[in-house]
């Protein structure tokens, strides 16, 4: 599956518009590290714990919109747009949404 | 390339799981409910072993006021200055028995010690944090003799003096906690507010094992001070008379496992023989009306 | 006594959010369906730029958003799961249904005007309505794009 976040693809060309696909998920931590993440807010520096999070979110919601687009018999999602938003403490909502196609290589 | 003929028929199931949601709930709170049994059951023998060490001082410190735990009105004051009388000299006899192969002195100062006597219709009697001790006045109808009311008040001189009252403070700030944790800040507010305020005095009830040795202090501190244990078990005796009431009820959430320690007592007089008469209750203590 | 009737209250709340959260789930997702079949012919993307045979088409910005509410049980199975971590399934359904019925919203806005296509789609969420401190008590979810109509329409 080819996920790009440009709409037209270098030698690539579109055959078929299939439409919208999107993947989001919830996800939280364990209490034990949003406690310690709450000790990191004190000192400063990269929450490891939270990075990790918000990107284990964002691979499953591609995961997920990649899912939604070979269903649909797509073999490329275009224009892929993230939003993420705090939902909850200590949980985060990502969503990754584009348009699935159908692409060729245009044999240049 | 031109647009598609309409919008994909996407599969459901996808963003959101087709899980019953009952299902996880069910797992999820079995599991935690398991750990955090765990956990209070761990902290709460922590609670055990670290209560002997934290300094009486903090403990004062730390106390509310009994007062505003019971929210009874105050006592006649006669009446009020028998029972602390009454208390202070068991007090002074209770220094004789050492606590844990410790001096009593060291572990409560017996200056800290406050007695009080509330207007509360029900027979009951309380130790809470920073030596505060409250005896109902309904519970005065209960007994017949100095004896039986001696060994209420031995029996609460005995659970500070075993620092039971911080162990299961301690205990209940664990509980607190964990139920904040698990329930969110809202239903933590909804569950935990009226634990923190208005039920205190149930989260410091004691269990089954702080009664039983409070109340094997409490028959030394009686012997220390009259030489026997001739009727210490009036109180116990006349509730269980009526095991159906309300009182007893009352009585019974403050204090389990009531029937062994009524035994537990009754051994104890049977092992010291019948011992001197009773003293009779103080004048400004006895009951001017009738129980109803 | 008093934990007694704060636990009773508890395990009620529990269970009308539960009942009521259930059934008026499902009676969403149902209308959902059955709309989205509706107004399926209206092409929603998120491509920016208009296909060619459309270059003369009339524009308009259309909108739809909704907030929508989680229910008690919800709020404590996602409690719970939070100290667990991994994936909040129920707040996920609720996002799953906003984000939807958000585009169908903004489909029904299009279709007033009698537009082909939906393009150039975003999506906004943020969380409303403080209402719990904890919990995300409300969600608002936007969807935006542009409405492409035939100009003799």
């Amino acid at each position: 599956m080819l996920i790009s976040n440009i709409e037209v693809i270098p030698n690539m060309r579109v055959v078929r518009h299939l439409g919208l696909v999107q993947g989001s998920t919830v996800r939280a931590k364990h209490a034990g590290k949003d406690i310690m993440a709450g000790f990191k807010n004190i000192f400063g520096g990269e929450l490891g714990a939270y990075t990790e999070l918000l990107q284990e979110s964002r691979d499953e919601a591609v995961a997920r919109m990649s899912e939604q687009a070979r269903a649909i018999g797509a073999n490329a999602v275009i224009n892929v747009r993230f939003s993420t938003s705090a939902i909850a403490a200590g949980a985060s909502e990502i969503l990754a949404y584009g348009t699935a196609v159908e692409v060729a290589e245009t044999g240049r | 390339m031109s647009l598609p003929d309409g919008n994909p028929r996407i599969p459901e199931g996808i963003n959101a799981r087709n899980d019953h949601p009952l299902r996880e709930f069910l797992i999820l709170a079995a599991g935690i409910s398991g750990a955090l049994v765990a956990l209070v059951l761990v902290l709460g023998l922590t609670a055990k072993l670290i209560a002997p060490y934290i300094p009486f001082s903090w403990e004062l410190s730390a106390a509310p006021s009994m007062q505003d735990l019971l929210a009874g009105d105050d006592a006649d004051p006669g009446a009020a200055r028998a029972l602390s009388a009454l208390s202070n000299s068991l007090l002074q006899s209770s220094l004789k028995v050492p606590v844990n192969g410790k001096d009593p002195k060291d572990v409560a100062p017996p200056e800290h010690f406050r007695f009080s006597l509330v207007k509360l219709d029900y027979p009951n009697a309380f130790a809470t944090l920073g030596a505060q001790i409250a005896v109902t006045e309904a519970l005065l109808q209960h007994v017949s003799s100095e004896n039986g009311l001696a060994m209420v008040l031995a029996h609460e001189i005995a659970h500070v003096q075993l620092r039971h009252p911080i162990e299961a403070a301690g205990r209940g700030i664990v509980v607190q906690i964990a139920l904040a944790a698990l329930l969110g800040d809202s239903s933590a507010n909804l569950l935990g507010g009226s634990l923190s305020t208005g039920s205190m005095l149930t989260l410091l009830s004691f269990n089954r094992d702080m009664e039983l040795q409070a109340d094997r202090r409490a028959l030394d501190i009686l012997r220390a001070h009259y030489g026997h244990v001739g009727g210490a078990d009036e109180f116990f005796l006349d509730m269980a008379a009526d095991p159906h009431s309300a009182d007893w009820l009352e009585f019974a959430q403050t204090h389990p496992s009531s029937k062994r320690r009524l035994q537990l007592i009754r051994q104890a007089i049977r092992e010291d023989g019948p011992g001197d008469a009773t003293v009779a209750l103080p004048e400004a203590l006895q009951p001017n009306q009738p129980l109803q | 006594m008093e934990a007694l009737l704060q636990l009773a209250i508890f395990f009620t709340l529990l269970a009308l959010g539960y009942l009521f959260g259930r059934r008026a789930e499902s009676k969403h997702y149902k209308s959902i369906r059955e709309r989205e079949e509706q107004l399926r012919y209206l092409v929603v993307l998120n491509q920016r730029f208009p296909p060619p045979d459309m270059l003369s088409h009339r524009t308009d910005m259309v909108t739809g958003n909704v907030v929508i509410s989680v229910d008690y049980f919800k709020t404590v199975v996602a409690g719970l799961r939070n100290l667990v971590g991994g994936n909040l399934n129920s707040y996920e359904s609720l996002l799953d249904r906003a984000r939807r019925e958000a585009i169908l919203r903004m489909q029904e806005q299009a279709a007033l005007r009698g537009a082909e296509a939906v393009i150039n789609l975003k999506f906004e969420t943020s969380r409303i309505a403080g209402n719990s401190a904890k919990g995300i008590g409300s969600v608002e979810v936007l969807a935006y794009g542009t409405a492409l109509t035939h100009p003799d329409k």
